[in-house]
């Protein structure tokens, strides 16, 4: 009797790893684009902080309200407010107001989604995109009014 | 009965397969987000491929060698993706727009393709494995794919000629283990050929051949082996005349032309985050754990502990390669801020994002190599390991590897698919593709406008509508205009002429005749105040919600 040799592993593995890859492949689809509904998304929202961008010009919380009213709320003062609509398949916040359309869209990490605002405040749609930065808004435990 | 190397070369043929398989699941999982991110796009947002729709209407429309922005210029940027686009465009009878915009994610699978295998010809194919993990997956983070190297779903050139740099890399290491001239021949042709797609590959490109000669020469001279260093020196002259021959379909251009460069905007176009101003910006993108392993990538190529031995020359080129790209990027930046700010007479080469854009292709390899050698780390501290870790003949360690970066990219995937040069793209297509108004005119512009024909408007309008309809303007925006033109001249005279439309100017006659403008283009509010633009284009050709455009 002789014993199996690690170097003559068979084809086994081959097949193997096409299952395995198979089975992954499905979870990262499934993963990658959840159904993310509108009410999934009505709350309150804090900024996060970041060491190297400068965020002086955001607000410091965003909240989504049931009604479609995005509330800006700056510790400065001068909070504003526009509407909101949710696109599910873009996974963006879409807003009557130009200089918010677009601006907030869904990101997604390790420990799920979060939102994101573009820090740049000239309208989506000019070919500025070089400035694409993006800082996360976290939702807040505390229900939205 | 098969003996051990039998057996060694049998697994090692397990490893290979296995590490094509799981570079196809990794290309499967890329390529699906980057269709998703061109589905229903009609035309894209980005100046890039403005640009290269006025070329490739240039070419559908058989002006080719023709500068589609300036009446009278020659053609300019660099032609072999417009060619690509214009055989699409006319096997599929695809509009220009389109055939740019829906082409990207297939045409750019080339790029982790041709790095893939590169990495397998330097590193085996376990390295090759993680180096395209990195490579596809992780070396982006939030940063445009146009300054980091990566699979992008948008054909723009510099995402798209990154494939003939990483098959040149194995070129130049065949042509240096070679005496014969042939290899090198195929090196210098190939490098032409890259330069046809962008001048970024093709200068790094020429300067390792470059160093490599140098090398190679000085050794032989040192060892008093003369004739060798003669037969390097002839090869690499052989390599140069071959990078001139295959570039003859733009360089022809110029040279008839007599074309000298006078606006080097373009050229001086530096992407924010990579300026000591914004460093910040630099950092917030760079402060992640995958350049920290890249770093210790380099560290483990220096030190010779990561490498396979495939090519003696293998660790020279994957060195030089980087440096080269960092070297370009130094001097690039350099002459940009010396120019602009002291007015020294020092031109760049190109914008500076092309060179790191290489730079952080070659961090995705050092990283590669860094992850297979923390796994042996790994391994050898693991008792029950026998100490060789995934990439010596052994197909079940192998096997373990490439499931473990499998998982590795499949909890990573949600935030690759919803990164920013990925959803905020496509966001940005989709606003752009509102403006129902612009796109009109492009078209109509485009019809009603003969080739010979000259359009004043703004410099906004110059780009949008009227750069991607590929007809003539009197001035556009500076990087977008012909290198080889007096833009500064261009944009006094645009000025000037549209000055004269809102008031009676002297020489407005004159200089309406030296540009052979035939039409006017502008918003239809601006129409009121500008009076004189009845007297001189008195035929309205078409009008919408956004755009007039009037004939002389």
């Amino acid at each position: 009797m002789t014993s199996k040799s690690p170097h003559s592993a068979s084809w086994h593995l081959v097949a193997g790893l096409v299952l395995v890859l198979a089975a992954l492949g499905a979870l990262a689809f499934r993963w990658a684009w959840p159904a993310i509904p509108r009410s999934a998304l009505v709350g309150t929202y804090h900024r996060s902080t970041s060491f190297f961008l400068n965020l002086d010009a955001l607000p410091d919380g965003i909240a989504l309200r049931q009604d479609g009213t995005l509330e800006l709320a700056r510790h400065t003062g001068g909070n504003e407010a526009t509407t909101w609509t949710w696109d599910p398949d873009e996974y963006v916040l879409r807003s009557a107001n130009p200089l918010w359309d677009r601006r907030i869209r869904l990101r997604q990490t390790l420990t799920g989604w979060h939102l994101s605002m573009r820090i740049c405040a000239t309208p989506f749609q000019q070919d500025q995109e070089e400035q694409d930065e993006e800082i996360d808004f976290l939702k807040n435990t505390a229900p939205a009014r | 009965m098969r003996t051990p190397f039998q057996e060694y070369q049998a697994a090692n043929r397990r490893i290979a397969w296995m590490a094509v398989l799981t570079f196809l699941f990794m290309l499967v999982l890329a390529l699906v987000p980057a269709v998703r991110q061109v589905a229903g796009l009609e035309r894209g947002s980005t100046v890039d491929f403005h640009r290269d729709e006025a070329f490739l209407r240039a070419l559908l429309e058989g002006h080719y060698g023709g500068d589609p922005v300036y009446l009278g210029g020659g053609m300019w940027y660099t032609p072999l993706v417009t060619w690509l686009e214009g055989a699409v465009a006319w096997l599929w009878g695809m509009p220009a727009s389109l055939a740019i915009v829906q082409l990207g994610p297939y045409a750019n699978l080339l790029a982790p393709v041709s790095f893939f295998l590169m990495c397998w010809y330097f590193l085996g194919p376990v390295r090759a494995v993680a180096a395209s993990a990195v490579f596809l997956f992780f070396i982006i983070g939030q940063a445009p794919s146009y300054v980091v190297a990566t699979y992008s779903a948008r054909l723009i050139p510099v995402s798209f000629s990154q494939w003939f740099f990483y098959v040149e890399l194995v070129l130049i290491d065949r042509a240096f283990r070679s005496k014969r001239i042939a290899p090198s021949m195929l090196a210098g042709f190939w490098a032409g050929i890259s330069f046809l797609s962008h001048a970024g590959p093709a200068m790094i490109s020429v300067l390792i051949i470059a160093i490599l000669t140098i090398r190679e020469v000085a050794s032989s001279v040192r060892g008093g082996d003369r004739p060798a260093a003669k037969a390097r020196v002839l090869a690499s002259l052989w390599a140069g005349a071959a990078f001139i021959v295959a570039t003859l379909p733009l360089t022809w251009h110029l040279l008839t032309n007599r074309s000298v460069a006078s606006n080097d905007a373009g050229f001086m176009y530096t992407y924010y985050g990579l300026t000591l101003r914004h460093i910040r910006i630099l950092a917030f993108h760079t402060a992640s754990v995958i350049y920290l392993i890249a770093t210790m990538g380099i560290w483990a190529l220096w030190r010779k502990r990561a490498w396979s031995g495939a090519s003696p020359l293998g660790s020279t080129i994957l060195f030089a390669w980087p440096l080269v790209a960092m070297a370009l990027f130094l001097y690039s930046y350099a002459a940009a801020v010396l120019r602009m700010h002291y007015g020294l007479p020092v031109h760049p080469l190109l914008p500076t994002f092309h060179f790191i854009f290489y730079f952080t292709a070659a961090l995705s390899v050092f990283a590669g190599v860094a992850v297979v050698e923390l796994v042996k780390w790994a391994w050898r501290r693991n008792p029950a390991g026998n100490g060789e870790g995934p990439e010596h003949g052994n197909p079940v360690q192998a096997f373990a590897f490439f499931v473990a970066v499998a998982l590795a990219c499949t909890l990573h995937y949600p935030a690759y698919v919803t990164r920013r040069d990925a959803t905020s793209v496509r966001n940005r297509d989709l606003a752009f593709q509102a403006d129902t108004a612009g796109a009109m005119a492009v078209d109509l512009v485009n019809r009603r406008v003969p080739w010979a024909g000259v359009v004043l408007c703004d410099k906004d309008l110059a780009v949008w509508p009227m750069l991607p309809a590929g007809r003539h303007v009197v001035a556009t925006a500076s990087t977008m205009g012909n290198p080889y033109m007096d833009q500064a001249r261009r944009d006094a005279d645009r000025d000037l002429l549209m000055k004269g439309m809102e008031q009676p100017m002297g020489g407005t006659a004159a200089l309406l005749q030296q540009y052979q403008v035939s039409h006017l283009l502008v918003r239809p509010a601006d129409l009121a105040r500008l009076p004189g633009a009845a007297r001189w284009f008195p035929h309205e050709v078409f009008r919408n919600s956004g755009y007039v455009l009037l004939s002389r």
